[in-house]
């Protein structure tokens, strides 16, 4: 039986991927808004259904061992919240990360650290100063990264933990990932979403990384091979 | 306002640096060396030295947050 959906419906039915609430809400039909009541447009029959065995929150324990933060529990579970929903957060229970650590203690001008040694540890920076850490427009192309272009210093500490956990997802992703990410940064169609995106292969991944969890509909239209890229990684690496 | 990072000289920094580390001839000093040449690319942006953290570890990271604050108090009790 054919199946009657119209571009935009078919393009997600072809992806069979599961989007959080927020991704939805950053999607465009092309026709009218809220995609999330709308779907495809006026008169379209599709429907979003609930992904029940996918609504995960991120747990000590689970998806990482330990946790150390100067911030308040509520901040520090406000920046963890980025990994909610994430469709890539299995692979954390398979391979935790080690710790995550959201401190002070780092050198002044880093905003995060991703050590893959010992089970990798994540570290974000909690200092965050307005105009150097945060405080840029984002430009896809021009913006120099994707946490600085947000007007919010735990938005942007959220955006660094997604950025060193797509190195976790890299490291633990071995070569199935590694092929796939050599051919989106051979791909002569790529378009970097950032500055500091299109000077290494791995922080294209990490910068496309973010884009996806943060500006999907941007991202899709501004970088296509980037966003296969992505599609193609989760898809790896739940095959793990 | 600020200048524009130079993005090719960073990247060649960065491409330099992965290299070192895969041949495993990345000490800490050349880490360092390495630092400070993004920090002078970066003209004045330099949030951008973070650029070099996936060729460092958590020691030299902590050894740099420790000889930062060594000197800032060294700074102090001058002043």
């Amino acid at each position: 039986m054919e199946i009657k959906a119209r571009p935009f419906c078919r393009h997600l039915l072809e992806r069979n991927l599961t989007y959080t609430r927020e991704r939805i809400n950053q999607m465009s039909n092309g026709q009218i808004p809220n995609v999330f009541l709308s779907a495809g447009g006026w008169r379209c029959r599709c429907q979003w259904v609930l992904a029940l065995d996918q609504v995960t929150r991120v747990r000590e324990g689970v998806h990482y061992g330990t946790v150390h933060s100067d911030l308040s529990d509520v901040q520090t579970g406000r920046v963890l919240s980025a990994l909610d929903g994430s469709p890539a957060l299995g692979i954390l229970s398979e391979h935790k990360i080690e710790s995550i650590a959201i401190t002070c203690d780092l050198p002044k001008d880093w905003k995060g650290l991703y050590d893959y040694r010992a089970g990798g540890t994540v570290q974000v920076n909690s200092i965050r100063r307005r105009g150097y850490h945060y405080g840029e427009l984002f430009v896809p192309g021009a913006s120099s990264q994707i946490s600085v272009a947000t007007d919010d210093k735990f938005e942007s500490m959220r955006r660094v933990l997604l950025h060193e956990t797509a190195h976790h997802r890299q490291s633990v992703g071995g070569d199935a990932v590694s092929r796939i990410l050599d051919r989106a940064w051979g791909d002569s169609a790529k378009r970097s979403i950032t500055k500091y995106a299109s000077k290494l292969s791995g922080e294209y991944l990490a910068e496309t990384w973010v884009a996806f969890h943060t500006h999907w509909s941007q991202l899709r239209s501004y970088d296509p091979v980037g966003c296969k890229m992505i599609e193609d990684v989760l898809r790896a690496l739940a095959g793990l | 306002m600020k200048q524009e990072p130079n993005w090719d000289r960073i990247g060649e920094i960065a491409q330099e640096a992965k290299s070192l580390k895969h041949a495993g001839r990345l000490d800490y000093a050349t880490f360092r060396r390495m630092l400070a040449e993004v920090e002078a690319a970066s003209n004045g942006n330099r949030q951008h030295v973070n650029i070099l953290s996936s060729y460092a570890n958590i020691d030299w990271v902590n050894r740099l947050y420790r000889e930062e604050q060594d000197a800032r108090k060294k700074k102090r009790s001058v002043a």
